[in-house]
This record gives C-alpha cells, sequence and structure tokens, in this order.
C-alpha cells in the first residue's frame, strides 16, 4: 500500500514516513502544497496524510481539488486547530477523517489502516482466502493455522493482492503500491517476489492461492477458476 | 428608580393624581364661590328692599314690610332671619324664626352694608346681611331735616348651600376617581408600546453570541431617539467582531505554531521507540528532538515577551547605553549561523555618544533584526550591519541580500505570525513574530523603524535610536 504525506514542518514529516515504511508502507513524502498536489493528483496513493496550514497552498484547497477531480485516495487531515468549525471544514471538504496535533503515532497508523481498509471496502482488518488468513494489523499470515513468515517486501505485494482478492492486479500496479520513488528496483522484481511468496505458502504441500494470468498480472483466489 | 418603565408608571400616577387633586380643588372653590355670589346678591337685594319699606310716619316708625311676602321667615323650620334696631331705641322687629336668638350687631357706619357668617346656638351656619342707614320720613310730616337711624341684619341658613355642595363633593371625587384611572390606563398603554423597541433591541442583543457578531441590530422600525444607539451598537458589534476574528486567527496560530513542533517529537519519540535501534539513529533523533524543543522555548519566550510587552507588565529603564557596544553584543552568537549559511557579514561602527535608553528591550530589538537578516538572506548572500552617528542619536542599519518581499507587503510583516519568506514551518525557527516585537518596543522606547525591500535586492531596517528617548510609560494594549 502506498501512502503520500504531505508536511511542511520536516522532522515531524520525516518521522511519519519512517514510522509508516516501518509499518510496511511505500511512502512519499512532500513539504509544499502545490508539489503535494501535484503528487497526489497522479492517483497512485492508497491514502494521503495531508497537513492544512502548507506553503505553496493549503490543505483544504487540495482537499477540494482532489475530490472535484474524484481521487479515489482516502485523506487523512492533519491540523493543529482544535475548534468544532475547523474540523467540521475538514469533514466537509471531503476528508475521511482528521486527526488533531499532536498525536500518538499509534493512533496515526491505526487511521490510516481503517482508511486503507475502506478504500478497499473490507470491513474486517482480517482478510480470509480459503485456508489462507491475513491480519492487516499484526501483518501476520496463517495458512491452515499455521504462521507464515514474511518479510516486508513479500508482505506488502501479499496485502495488494488480497486488498481485491478475486480481481486481476497488473504488474505495474502492484509495483506502483508496493514502492516508493525513493526505492530502486529490477523491472523483474514483482515476478521474483511473487516466487518468493508462492514457495513460502505452498509450503508443505499447500495449494496454489496466487495465479498468473499470462499478460494480464496476477490472481489472488483460493481455486484458479474461480477468477 | 433603576427602570425607565417603573419611573414612568410612578411619575404618571402622581402626575395624574396630583393634577386630578388640584382641579378637583380648583372646582370646589369656584363652584362655591359662585353660589355664595349669587347667594350674597339675593340677601343684599332682600336687605335693601326691606330697608327702603322702613319709613318715619306720623305713628313712629313702621315697617312696610308684609310677612306673607316673607313666607321662609315663618317660626318654624323658617331659613331666613330678620331683626331692625332703631339705633339708641332698641329692636323694631324680630322675625319669628328667630324664636330666641339674637342677631349679631357689627359695628357700622351710616349707609355702610357688611356681609358676614354667623353660627347659630343650633349649630346651623348663617350668611348674613347687616346694614346701618337713615330711615325715610313721610313727606305729610313736614320738614324734618333728618330720619332716625336704623339697623338691620338679614340672615340665611347656609345649610342648603352645604347640602349642594357636598353632593357635588361626591360628584367630584367619582368622575375625579374615573378620569384619572382612564387616563392612567391610556398613558400606560403608551408607555408600553413607546418602550417595545427598547424591549425589542434587549431580546436582540441578549440573543447575540460570540461565534456570530455579523447580524446587525436593531428593525427597520425603530424610532428616532434609538437610531443613534443602534449605530453604535452596531460599529461596537462590528469592531468586536474584527476583534474576535484577529483573535481566533492568532490563537490558531500560535496553536499551530505549537503543536506542530510538538507533534514532530511526539511522533519522531514514538517511531523510536517502537523498536531496537542503533545507536547513531538514537542519536540522531536526539538531536533533532533538541532542535524541536529550542524552537519551541524561543517561541515560547518570544511569545511571553510580547504578551508582557501587550499587558504592560515590563517597565522600561533608561540607563547610558552603547549601541554600537550592544549590536557587536548582539551579532557575537549568531555569526556560526552566517558562517554554515556561507554569508558575507560586513559590519562598521562609527564612533557614536551612548543614548539614553533602555538597554535589555532595545537588545531585544536588535537581536530581533539581525536574526532576521542572518536567517532570510540568500544562501551565499550578504548581511551588512551599520552604526551610523545621527544628528540627535544614533542609527543602526542591517541589511541582507535575497529580499523576497516587496515594498507593497512591508506593513504586513508587522503583523503577527506573518513571515517574509512566505513557508511557514520553514526550520529556521522563525515564527514571524520577531518584527511584531520589534514595533513594540520601538513604540516603548521611542525608536524608529522603517523597512524597505526590492524583490531581488537588499532588504534594510533602520532603527533610529534617539540620544534621549525617554521610554514612554507602556499602556496596555487594549
Amino acid at each position: 500500500m502506498r501512502i503520500l504525506v504531505v508536511e511542511d514542518f520536516s522532522p515531524l514529516r520525516s518521522s511519519i514516513a519512517r514510522g509508516l515504511r516501518e509499518a510496511g508502507f511505500a511512502v512519499d513524502e512532500v513539504a509544499d502544497g502545490t508539489q503535494g498536489l501535484a503528487f497526489a493528483e497522479t492517483g497512485a496513493y492508497d491514502a494521503i496524510v495531508l497537513d492544512v496550514m502548507l506553503p505553496g497552498m493549503d490543505g483544504l484547497t487540495i482537499l477540494e481539488r482532489l475530490r472535484e477531480q474524484r481521487c479515489p485516495s482516502r485523506l487523512l487531515i492533519l491540523t493543529a486547530r482544535d475548534a468544532v468549525r475547523d474540523r467540521v471544514a475538514a469533514l466537509d471538504n471531503g476528508a475521511d477523517d482528521y486527526l488533531v496535533k499532536p498525536f500518538a503515532f499509534a493512533e496515526l497508523l491505526a487511521r490510516v489502516r481503517a482508511l486503507l481498509r475502506r478504500r478497499y471496502e473490507q470491513t474486517s482488518p482480517c482478510v480470509r482466502i480459503g485456508d489462507l488468513e491475513i491480519d492487516t494489523v499484526a501483518r501476520s499470515v496463517r495458512r491452515k493455522g499455521r504462521v507464515i513468515e514474511l518479510t516486508a517486501r513479500e508482505y506488502g505485494i501479499l496485502e495488494v493482492l488480497a486488498a481485491r482478492p478475486g480481481s486481476v492486479i497488473t504488474r505495474e500496479e502492484i509495483e506502483e503500491r508496493v514502492y516508493d520513488f525513493a526505492s530502486e528496483h529490477s523491472s523483474n522484481v514483482v515476478d521474483v517476489y511473487v516466487g518468493y511468496l508462492r514457495r513460502k505458502l505452498e509450503d508443505g504441500g499447500a495449494t496454489r492461492v496466487i495465479h498468473t494470468r499470462r499478460g494480464m498480472g496476477y490472481v489472488l483466489a483460493e481455486h484458479e477458476e474461480e477468477s | 428608580m433603576s427602570s425607565i418603565r417603573g419611573t414612568l408608571r410612578a411619575g404618571m400616577i402622581l402626575g395624574t393624581l396630583a393634577a386630578f387633586t388640584a382641579a378637583g380643588f380648583a372646582t370646589d372653590r369656584g363652584v362655591r364661590s359662585v353660589l355664595l355670589d349669587d347667594l350674597d346678591r339675593s340677601l343684599r337685594e332682600r336687605g335693601r328692599w326691606v330697608a327702603s319699606t322702613v319709613e318715619l310716619a306720623e305713628e313712629g316708625l313702621e315697617l312696610g314690610f308684609v310677612e306673607l311676602e316673607m313666607g321662609d321667615f315663618g317660626p318654624a323650620g323658617g331659613t331666613s332671619f330678620l331683626e331692625v334696631w332703631r339705633v339708641e331705641a332698641g329692636t323694631l322687629y324680630r322675625s319669628p324664626s328667630l324664636a330666641a336668638v339674637k342677631l349679631a350687631r357689627p359695628r357700622t357706619a351710616v349707609g355702610e352694608e357688611v356681609m358676614g357668617f354667623e353660627r347659630m346656638e343650633d349649630g346651623r351656619r348663617l350668611r348674613t346681611y347687616h346694614a346701618r342707614f337713615v330711615a325715610r320720613v313721610d313727606p305729610d310730616l313736614g320738614p324734618i331735616p333728618r330720619g332716625p337711624v336704623v339697623e338691620l341684619s338679614l340672615g340665611r341658613d347656609l345649610s342648603g348651600v352645604e347640602r349642594l355642595m357636598s353632593r357635588l363633593h361626591v360628584l367630584f371625587v367619582v368622575i375625579g376617581l374615573a378620569a384619572a384611572l382612564l387616563t392612567l390606563l391610556i398613558l400606560n398603554g403608551i408607555v408600553g408600546h413607546s418602550l417595545r423597541p427598547l424591549d425589542r433591541l434587549a431580546g436582540e442583543i441578549d440573543a447575540l453570541r460570540a461565534d456570530d457578531l455579523t447580524r446587525p441590530l436593531g428593525s427597520p422600525g425603530a424610532p428616532d431617539e434609538l437610531r443613534p444607539v443602534v449605530r453604535r451598537l452596531n460599529q461596537l458589534l462590528e469592531r468586536l467582531h474584527a476583534a474576535f476574528e484577529r483573535e481566533r486567527t492568532f490563537s490558531a496560530d500560535i496553536a499551530h505554531e505549537l503543536r506542530t513542533p510538538l507533534a514532530g517529537l511526539r511522533s519522531s519519540l514514538e517511531v523510536e521507540l517502537s523498536r531496537p535501534r542503533a545507536a547513531e539513529r538514537y542519536e540522531e533523533t536526539l538531536r533533532e528532538a533538541l532542535a524541536m524543543t529550542l524552537r519551541m522555548q524561543h517561541l515560547v519566550h518570544t511569545l511571553l515577551q510580547l504578551a508582557r510587552l501587550d499587558a504592560g507588565l515590563v517597565t522600561a529603564e533608561a540607563a547610558p547605553t552603547d549601541v554600537a557596544a550592544l549590536t557587536r553584543d548582539s551579532l557575537a552568537p549568531l555569526l556560526a549561523r552566517a558562517v554554515a549559511r556561507r554569508l558575507d557579514v560586513r559590519q562598521s561602527f562609527a564612533a557614536t555618544a551612548p543614548v539614553l535608553t533602555d538597554a535589555a528591550l532595545l537588545g531585544t530589538a536588535i537581536r530581533n533584526l539581525l536574526d532576521n537578516a542572518i536567517s532570510h538572506a540568500d544562501p551565499g548572500g550578504r548581511v551588512s550591519v551599520d552604526v551610523l552617528a545621527a544628528q540627535d542619536g544614533v542609527i543602526l542599519r542591517v541589511a541582507n541580500t535575497g529580499a523576497t518581499v516587496s515594498q507593497a507587503e512591508i506593513p504586513q510583516l508587522f503583523a503577527r505570525f506573518v513571515r517574509g519568506d512566505r513557508a511557514r514551518g520553514a526550520d529556521g525557527g522563525h515564527h514571524g513574530l520577531g518584527l511584531s516585537l520589534v514595533q513594540r518596543i520601538a513604540g516603548a522606547l521611542g525608536l524608529g523603524v522603517e523597512l524597505r525591500s526590492e524583490p531581488g535586492g537588499e532588504f534594510i531596517c533602520t532603527l533610529e535610536v534617539p540620544r534621549a528617548g525617554v521610554p514612554r510609560k507602556l499602556e496596555p494594549i487594549s
């Protein structure tokens, strides 16, 4: 899952970005409102953490623009103003949620995860495909009740597939959701990681759950014909 | 009484009662005098007629009137009384109504008539007519030079008049009270109606809320007397609304400036503690945390200084001060940052005489100007600091290259939380309070401040310190 952080105070911005990266998200950071809008308009982000008072363009204007463009990203507003009318203004302008500064990082993380579930219309933080269970809060994966240890990158790819089980997801989309601009990667990196994932998930003679659609991408499903 | 309505009502009641009582008394007096005049006239006429019938004839004095013509002189219940005397001789006639009573005989000259009151033994009051005259002489008696002198007293029972008066009194009181009541009701209605716009205005004022002062007071039908009040109130409300807005913006700005570094501090510490890390990583985070703490400390310090100045809690004390030395001391701790930003700092200090001012406050102003110049100069640019002697004081001139503000935007720079570089939260530790503080101090010490800016050129700040600028008493900002 890929997240954009728009905040002008650099220590706050970098700590949020670092915390989110450590929680397994691909994160891009921007300090300025105009640049923030330009990044957000690409639509590559599942969620955007947006400060209100920004140089260049303020957060509420960015919100309005993105909502006009029907941007699919979920928006979490960070604000130093805690008056009811400021919070109402943020929500009325199209924010999905807001957080008043200063906040607990754990709360920011929980709210971002909740927004991501809503983004993919999941009601529960736990995704179940056949005998495969993915807990998006604990970031743990079980198959037939047995815990499967995954690296952050492997988990990130599985999470993208699990967000829309049964649908074909292209390599480009997986790449876009798992890698931020800062990370360097080779062109076949998704195929390589899917290979690692399959090996771990099918360990002990379990059935295949990540199916290849030639020329299209990958599907996460219990049975191949399901898709 | 503090209530207009109460005062008006009490005044109305007292006024109406006083007016009606006075009118009642006057009417009573008037009616009584008209009745008495009438009575007197008839009494006088009757007396003169009686006198005209007294004649000296051969048989002596004769009374020509016939008792039949005077039925009210009768013995039982007679209401008129008559007694006639011949002077120096005795009673000539007493009317039967007098019985044993004697009418008074006031001393009178011949030809004189006197009106009076008399009370009879049975308590009845009489109006009396008394006259002394010379009786007519029968021409048959021959030439007698002068007739005898006769006195007569004529009395009239007043109980009829008094009965009439007391009936009139009852009538006056009843009519008076009814009229007073009606008047009061009408006046009360008028007072209530006239005061209704005041009540409405009070209701509107009552319904005002601090977060919505934009609705003007006063309905269109307000009376002329209220209009100036309503106009003034609306002007006051507008000013209040503007002040509230300023206050709101200011507190939102403070909230942003304080909460953002706090959020940064908390967030980076929490993220840092979420898992074990290498020692270098911890050191880096601690340095960041320290920088944020210093930033907040600086902000809190500046805010407190401003608040103290605003509240009039700072007293300026004049002492001989060397502006050049003060500038040099203020610049020294900032030079490290200037070096880090690769700035060319040029200083020139002319020989100047000490000025009489508050060194601590002036130092704060100078530090803020120097700090601004070093923070806002373009990287690798130039900062010039000059202290010059002027005719009546010392001039400090601080200039930096890389100005971004146009001359037209200069006045805004003095507003709190406005930054010339437009970069809120830029990491130079600037909050946009410095120039506001300088301006406040300048006001207190009688300094002249002038800013000049040319985008792309130099930003120049000139501070004029008068030789003996007696520090003004700091007035709290109202």
